[in-house]
């Protein structure tokens, strides 16, 4: 997972990472929701043929993946990374799956659509996951015809995503405007910009840890440099008055927030089990900390990678066996013991 | 599967009548639809209409006898039909914009408050929409140069034409 780590960027204090997905379909065939198992598995041929011979060409090495050869914890594994979604996962038709080694690419065959081009990238950087997405969309384009049309654009199996076809996605964590409650104002002025929040494994996912994915909601009629420049206004709104609440935090209830920010640590660092939506809690609130400059670990440490790696599947891989509810708080707070720093003593 | 009126045209109006608490069955082309039972895709069909389960049958009727409901246009490429479409939220295949066009359309304009795409051409697809659109250019050329006479002109229109359908 290079994305997590690559983000050096100035607003990394509260946007985590960047995302861009495309929908598309390929002209030849019935979208998935029509689609029979022969003809999926002639979808997923005809993508696959691209990435197969043109490999040699291309600067990155991608993985064609035999979806039906995964394990399921894998498979779920891969949706906490967010390599692959949720509804990816509950397809009832053949799927297949063209990833990067460093997982920032991936296209998810035969999902809602016949093609959903992601791309993601560590920080605030959504113009790299852009141009990296639209370099793969080019070369899918170069050999298979798309469903596109002159008035409506790129025809999509919803009518939500009719038009460019593209989700922006910024993934934020903001706890203090969570915990004033300024959070609500916002969810209700973003929509008036054509944005939308999700919880962080997207639609109708809860919200842990304080993380929250922006995103646009409309898809037509607007140039996909227009959806990235909204999104990025909106963005930069949200950071700021993120700051200016933490700012106000640490002014008025500096004692609060330490107590809270140290207790936190002691838990994580000493705990013998931890379920899921504790150890994410406790985890938002070190980076909280660390933003704030109250905690300085010895050695540097990505928490959002560890926020993924803590989820049950990846768990269980780390682990190497399967693992029941009991036995996985255990081995989370094993895993957090061990992949904590050192506080720097001062 | 063919209209049952004029075996000419792919039905894509299924409608069931009741005439006299008898239900049939028949399905229509569009053309015939409009034609015989005065049902008017265009206008009548409204997204909420459908929305709404059926269509009141007086609006539609023009004989009096006969009583409507369900009317659902089917897609002739996938099979899809609105019931099925309004169940889901998802279109069976790019033919199934046109086949719902005239009620997708206000859908579309309630969800992204536009109707006209404005982003990426793909190159291939718009490749083509602009040699079409010359095509066609040169094809009202032609005709204007046939209709006076300048026949050397219109050879060499028809050249460039054969040229740019290769290409297409
Ligand atoms: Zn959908
Ligand atoms: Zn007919
Ligand atoms: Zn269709």
């Amino acid at each position: 997972m290079i994305w997590q780590t690559s983000a050096n960027d100035p607003d990394s204090d509260v946007v985590l990472s960047s995302r861009i997905r495309l929908a598309r379909n390929l002209k030849k065939y019935s979208f998935p929701s029509k689609l029979d198992t022969l003809e999926a598995n002639n979808v997923i041929q005809a993508v696959n043929d691209v990435f197969s011979k043109t490999s040699s060409t291309s600067d990155r090495v991608f993985d064609i993946k035999n979806m039906d050869t995964v394990t399921p914890v894998d498979k779920i594994a891969m949706m906490e990374r967010h390599v692959i979604s949720p509804n990816f996962i509950r397809s009832s038709i053949p799927t297949g799956l063209i990833v990067s080694k460093d997982e920032t690419l991936s296209i998810m065959i035969n999902e809602e659509d016949h093609l959903r081009i992601q791309s993601i990238a560590g920080g605030r950087n959504l113009q790299l996951s852009f141009d990296n997405a639209n370099k793969i969309d080019d070369l899918i384009e170069e050999k298979l015809e798309y469903a596109y049309n002159e008035k409506l654009g790129y025809l999509t199996t919803c009518l939500t995503n009719v038009g460019t076809g593209m989700r922006a996605s910024y993934m934020v964590h903001v706890p203090a405007l969570e915990t004033t409650g300024q959070l609500q104002f916002i969810l209700e002025a973003i929509g008036k910009f054509g944005l939308t929040v999700r919880g962080i494994y997207g639609e109708g996912t809860k919200a842990q840890g304080s993380l929250f994915q922006i995103s646009n909601q409309i898809t037509l009629g607007h140039s996909e440099k227009e959806i990235i420049d909204n999104l990025n206004s909106v963005t930069t709104q949200i950071v700021d008055q993120e700051r200016l609440m933490r700012t106000k935090l640490l002014k008025e209830k500096k004692i609060t927030i330490e107590d809270a920010v140290y207790r936190s640590y002691g838990v994580l660092s000493h705990a013998r089990t931890l379920t899921s939506d504790e150890a994410m809690t406790l985890l938002s609130d070190i980076k909280l900390g660390c933003a704030l400059g109250i905690l300085e670990f010895e050695e540097k440490f990505h928490i959002y990678e560890l926020m993924m790696l803590i989820q049950p599947a990846n768990l269980q891989k780390a682990a190497g066996k399967e693992l029941d509810g009991t036995s996985r708080d255990i081995e989370r707070a094993a895993y957090i013991r061990q992949s904590l720093p050192k506080l720097k003593s001062l | 599967m063919l209209c049952e009126h004029c075996h000419k045209n792919i039905a894509t109006v299924f409608l069931k009548k009741t005439v006299n608490g008898k239900t049939t069955e028949i399905r229509l082309c569009e053309k015939c639809a409009k034609e015989l039972e005065g049902i008017n895709m265009d206008s009548d069909l409204s997204f909420q209409n459908l929305l709404s389960g059926f269509i009141n049958a007086s609006e539609n009727n023009l004989y009096g006898m006969n009583q409507f409901h369900h009317v659902i246009p089917t897609c002739s490429h996938c099979g899809m039909n609105y019931t099925e479409f309004r169940k889901t939220g998802k279109l069976g295949c790019a033919h199934c914009y046109d086949t719902f066009s005239k009620t997708l359309m206000p859908v579309i304009k309630r969800i992204h408050g536009n109707t006209i795409h404005s982003g990426k051409i793909p190159n291939r697809t718009g490749g083509k929409l602009r040699i079409n659109k010359r095509i066609q250019e040169l094809q009202e050329q032609l005709h204007m140069a046939i209709a006076k006479e300048e026949y050397e002109r219109a050879a060499q229109l028809r050249d460039e034409i054969r040229t740019l359908k290769k290409e297409d």
